[in-house]
């Protein structure tokens, strides 16, 4: 089933550019049926596996029970399998996907106005690549996907982006690439370890789990992998290809970076880094914690000082998934909850802004607020949404970013009270950036801009306040992010286990400081059920 | 009679809902009629509810609570948390303060917004506000009251906010959000503080573990960062510079909002959580101090004015200063008791003023009123009801609470004390600017604006007024009974020549102040002392200097980020490199042919050397 996902994302990514051909407009009608397959095709297997999730292996060090799984042979001279498997955390990060790429596909409905066709051959491949980031369990095609969704986007951003998208696309590449690479050096220096114990060559995820490596060594393997994945949360001192991307992006390829693009880098900490390196992220957790804290602090001042909109709101993403790295590092369960909330509510609230400062820029051609103002009187509707995400973001209590955040400092308080207290400044830099944004862009009399017609009431030429389709996508996010705020609970109880598998590496360190005993490598069941 | 608990803040949300949805699905905006209906409606219900909560179960039993769980809310290792309502005497008393004055404004309101408009998004925000604060009052843990805490500031953010066009309104918003905001972080690590020590936020449980077992420091900090949030939120020193400037928003929010509800979130919360704070004579000390200092300043400040909201703005946060003096001295019955007074007088007072501004076509400055009396006597009647309670004379409401709390001063030290000093000054300075007010705007020579004056006050105004009027004078009588709540013996009784005080200095103060500022002829603005309290004591300026500028300054600094300055210079040397090889490679044999031959040289005196 998984492989069947991505398959139809990723083929249904080659069709587009013929549909399109054939068919102007065609392009986006094949994106969104497929998208749409794709969520029935998820949630429907899962309707169907889900009753046996509630049977844990005693053994749950090692093996963490997979609703689903899938592995075939890849190739088999260096042990490297296609491997992909299911848990809530996987789950809820897939729907989160499926639902952002949804979400992007109708706010930006028709703002491509050139090679349609490749650009949504561009944003299934992507899609495709997120989801086998989510899913894999073999390192090797863990990191294939990770170029995978790396290419495409890319050429999101350098084809379709705005006035600077060359440099900024070099940038991004630059160094997302550079930081994989050393991820690659650290893989293959974890199999080889491996190798060297056992005798065996495998990239299997379960196997590496279980295999012994020397604290020096596990120390700069982890470093390798947190680099990576660092640079792509993004935290300081990583953060600074994220600006220039999200602002030259197109609106939809800024959707898709901020809300799930993001989430891979906090995902594959929680995956890999933390289970395969228990002793060692303990050790590195107060500088992460650090990381985390001042990434907060500053990308609020940074998002404070812009006065381009659109970057305004990419600072405020550094500040945001520095809540993330810190709740993961405080090793609890309540700052952990806390991180995985808020990558949720952060892609939703996010999404939301910038779905709608890219709607603003297609038709006022500026994203410079000192341009804007006096929107909510031409544009209602736009300015409510504009107020209700823009108050999200500075967590108001009673939507999903304020359950993160209180989880996040709750949590982290108890590991290290100067750090939550630093970080918890970041709750008075929202407050400034949001409602700055809002003062700028929306309140004071209408700007040139504006409203360059004279006689009141007439909107200027192209100016429109958001169509039903518009407002009735972020009408959806805008209540989901009410209901997270509200009952986190379904949320939270579907990451749980895979929060505990993380966890559960530390508590051994903690508890016992001998390390732990080495299962033998469990032979991983093929699940022939969910195969095509 | 527990789901009564749900419906009071569900009613007024419900309205918020119906009226801010309305907006999606038709392009007319709702007849004016309608909304009020819808607004003044919800309010009405859940003012309803609580008075039959009130008369069906509180009246009879003053000791008992109620609560309700509505279900789960966060979940996460060891923290519970739940949506649990609870009420208990002190929360009925809230209750029927928010929904009983937060009716009766909104219905003056139907009047004073007639014709703006935004009239439907004006009364969403009312709506919201109302049933956020509900919730504030109602909850049974931290959390869910930081939910209504937070949710306060934003309906006050949005209010003062409220005609955007004008930016200076957006900026008033902001300084009350952010000034606030500070306040509510402290409060933030207050609870943050409190899980991890007693590893819970449900407040029966709370208290009852740190009764149990007090552990210093943890109770005195966590008790001064409590304080913290409710500092900010009730305006007191040193957060108390939002306050003035929000009363940008229209009058009926300044009533609602910034005297009668909101910013006595604050002493709700101080005195919600009154065991944790009894635990910690400094921090019981420092709230008292707090309330002194504050009563004192803005008192004076309130003297200086020249509009007419800004005067009742100081008088706010001077009150406030009286509920938290109390509050500071363990007279927790008082505060309370101070707080409902004063909701009803200072709502009269500022829907009173809101109708001279109206009548004025919207002049607020006090130099262009005056004489007024004659041309809208019903107002100044209302009017002067409010200034009798404020200024605290004999048998009105105000006279009774402030009577109570000078007593518990007084017994707080068994007798004379700084305190107990300065709330005596503070009645005589209320009487002084109280008696100014009505001085400068009913009184003496009409000003320039007092002579196109039109009485603006239609019947959907009056009533209020003439209600709230009615309650201001007698709800001296309506003392709750809360010695259940606050666990306190009888009421004190301080020596008789104390009250005696206490009883003329009001008097004298307003005495003073009107042969002081019956001629006309005197410039307030002369004086260097009266431009200083007239800034509020410059606190604004030190913040601006201190704070403002300098992170304004850093942050504009640094806007290019600093950190990618050190990754183009990685660029940038890489550019330098790439351009200086690239100078070798220029095509000229000869100079291919000397280089070898040079590399050759080099490498040959190396191979030597070594």
């Amino acid at each position: 089933m998984l492989a069947l996902l991505i398959a139809l994302m990723a083929t249904g990514g080659c069709f587009a550019p013929l549909v399109e051909k054939a068919r102007p407009g065609g392009g986006r009608w094949l994106t969104l049926a497929i998208l749409l397959a794709a969520c029935a095709l998820l949630l429907g297997e899962v309707a169907a596996f889900s009753p046996t999730r509630g049977t844990q292996p005693l053994d749950s060090l090692a093996a963490p029970d997979w609703w689903q799984q899938v592995s075939l042979p890849w190739i088999p001279r260096f042990g490297i399998r296609f491997s992909l498997a299911l848990d809530g955390l996987s789950f809820a990060l897939l729907l989160l996907t499926l639902a952002m790429g949804l979400f992007a596909l109708l706010a930006t409905w028709s703002q491509v106005k050139y090679r349609c066709g490749f650009f949504y051959a561009n944003y299934l491949w992507v899609l495709a690549g997120i989801v086998g980031v989510f899913t894999a369990v073999d390192l090797f095609l863990f990191f294939f996907f990770w170029e995978v969704m790396l290419i495409p986007m890319l050429l999101l951003i350098a084809i379709w982006g705005y006035e600077a998208r060359t440099a900024a696309a070099i940038k991004f590449f630059i160094f997302t690439q550079a930081s994989s690479l050393l991820m690659l050096v650290a893989i293959i220096a974890l199999v080889f370890i491996h190798y060297r114990a056992t005798g065996e060559v495998t990239f299997a995820y379960e196997a590496l789990l279980s295999s012994q490596r020397s604290p020096e060594a596990a120390y700069w393997l982890m470093l390798g992998f947190f680099v990576a994945f660092a640079v792509k949360l993004p935290s300081i001192p990583f953060h600074t290809w994220l600006p220039d991307a999200h602002t030259q992006a197109p609106t939809a390829g800024s959707i898709l970076l901020a809300a799930i693009l993001l989430k891979t880098g906090a995902y594959g900490l929680i995956r890999f880094v933390l289970p395969l390196f228990p002793e060692a992220s303990q050790t590195f957790a107060p500088v992460a914690m650090a990381l985390g804290a001042i990434s907060v602090v500053y990308g609020a001042v940074l998002a404070f000082a812009q006065s381009d909109m659109k970057r305004l709101v990419a600072y405020s993403s550094v500040s945001h998934m520095g809540f993330v790295l810190l709740g993961i590092y405080a090793f609890n369960v309540v700052a952990f909850q806390g991180a995985l909330v808020q990558l949720f509510a952060h892609g939703l609230s996010t999404a939301a802004l910038f779905a709608l400062v890219g709607r603003l820029q297609h038709q006022l051609h500026t994203r410079d607020m000192g341009h804007m103002g006096g929107l909510w009187s031409t544009l209602p509707r736009l300015s409510a949404f504009v107020l209700f995400f823009a108050v999200a973001s500075l967590g108001l209590p009673g939507l999903g970013n304020f359950v993160a955040e209180f989880l996040v400092l709750l949590g982290a308080f108890g590991r290290s009270a100067p750090l939550a207290v630093f970080a918890a400044l970041g709750m008075i830099g929202a407050a400034i950036y949001a409602l700055v944004m809002v003062q700028r862009s929306l309140f004071g009399p209408p700007s040139a801009q504006v409203s360059s017609t004279p006689d009141a009431g007439a909107l200027p030429q192209g100016l429109t306040d958001l169509s039903v389709r518009e407002w009735l996508a972020l009408l959806a996010l805008a209540l989901t992010l009410v209901f997270i705020g509200l009952r986190p609970q379904p949320l939270m109880d579907s990451v749980a286990p895979a929060i505990e598998k993380a966890l559960a590496g530390e508590q051994a360190v903690t508890s016992k400081p001998v390390a732990r005993s080495v299962p033998t490598t469990q032979e991983m069941t093929i699940n022939t059920g969910g195969r095509p | 009679m527990h789901g009564l608990l749900a419906l009071i803040p569900l009613l007024p949300l419900a309205g918020f809902l119906a009226l801010i949805l309305s907006a999606l699905f038709s392009r007319r905006e709702a007849a004016e009629g309608l909304v009020a209906w819808i607004a003044v409606g919800a309010v009405g219900l859940a003012a309803l509810t609580s008075a039959t909560l009130f008369f069906g179960h509180f009246l009879g039993s003053p000791g008992t609570e109620q609560s309700l769980d509505l279900g789960a809310w966060i979940n996460a290792g060891a923290l519970q948390l739940d949506f649990g309502l609870s009420a208990d005497w002190l929360t009925v008393v809230m209750l029927l303060v928010i929904s009983g004055v937060g009716f009766l404004i909104h219905l003056y309101s139907v009047g004073y917004m007639r014709g703006d408009g935004d009239f439907r998004r004006y009364f969403a925000y009312l709506n919201l506000f109302v049933a956020a604060m509900l919730v504030l009052v109602l909850a049974d843990n931290l959390v869910l009251l930081y939910l209504g805490w937070e949710g306060v500031g934003l309906c006050s953010y949005l209010l003062i906010g409220f005609w955007y066009r004008n930016r200076e309104n957006g900026r008033a918003a902001i300084k009350a959000f952010l000034v606030t905001r500070i306040g509510d972080t402290a409060l933030a690590i207050g609870l943050f503080l409190l899980f991890r020590e007693y590893g819970t936020l449900q407040i029966g449980e709370l208290l009852d573990a740190v009764t149990a077992a007090p552990r210093e420091p943890v109770v005195t900090l966590a008790a001064l960062l409590l304080l913290g949030g409710a500092v900010g939120k009730s305006a007191q020193l040193p957060l108390q510079t939002w306050l003035p400037d929000a009363m940008a928003g229209p009058t009926p929010v300044s009533a609602l909002i910034h005297a009668a509800t909101m910013v006595t979130a604050g002493v709700y919360l101080i005195a919600r959580l009154h065991p944790l704070f009894a635990l910690s004579d400094l921090a019981m000390t420092v709230v008292a101090t707090i309330g002194a200092l504050t009563l004192l300043l803005a008192g004076c400040s309130a003297l200086a004015q020249t509009d007419i909201k800004r005067v009742l703005a100081y008088s706010t946060i001077s009150q406030l200063g009286y509920m938290f003096l109390a509050l500071g001295v363990g007279a927790w019955s008082a505060a309370v008791f101070h707080l409902m007074t004063h909701a009803f007088f200072k709502a009269l007072l500022f829907l009173a003023a809101g109708s001279v501004i109206l009548s004025l076509h919207h002049e607020q400055a006090l130099a262009k009123m005056g004489g007024l009396y004659r041309r809208m006597p019903f107002t100044f009647a209302v009017f002067a009801v409010g200034s009798a309670c404020l200024a605290a004379l004999p048998l009105t409401s105000g006279f009774y609470s402030k009577e109570a709390i000078l007593a518990g001063a007084w017994e707080a030290r068994h007798g004379f004390s700084l305190f107990w000093l300065a709330g005596i000054l503070g009645a005589f300075i209320t009487g002084a600017y109280t008696a100014r007010l009505l001085l400068k705007v009913f009184f003496g020579a009409e000003g320039s604006a007092s002579s196109h004056c039109a009485d603006a006050n239609t019947q959907v105004m009056r009533l209020p007024l003439l209600l709230l009027a009615l309650l201001a004078l007698a709800g001296g009588l309506l003392a709750p009974p809360l010695q259940e709540v606050f666990a306190s013996g009888g009421l004190p009784h301080p020596p008789l020549w104390t009250i005696i005080i206490a009883v003329v200095a009001p008097v004298l103060g307003a005495l003073l102040a009107w042969l002081h500022f019956r001629r006309p002829s005197h410039q307030l603005s002369e004086s260097v002392l009266a431009h200083f309290w007239r800034q509020g004591w410059g606190f604004d300026s030190i913040y601006q200097w201190l704070l403002v500028r300098p992170f304004r300054w850093l942050a504009h600094l640094n806007r290019n980020d600093i950190v990618d300055g050190l990754y183009n210079l990685v660029a940038g040397l890489s550019r330098q490199l790439h351009g200086l090889l690239s100078i070798s490679q220029n095509g000229q044999l000869r100079w291919y042919l000397a280089t070898i031959a040079g590399g050759l040289v080099l490498f040959l005196v190396l191979v030597v050397i070594l």
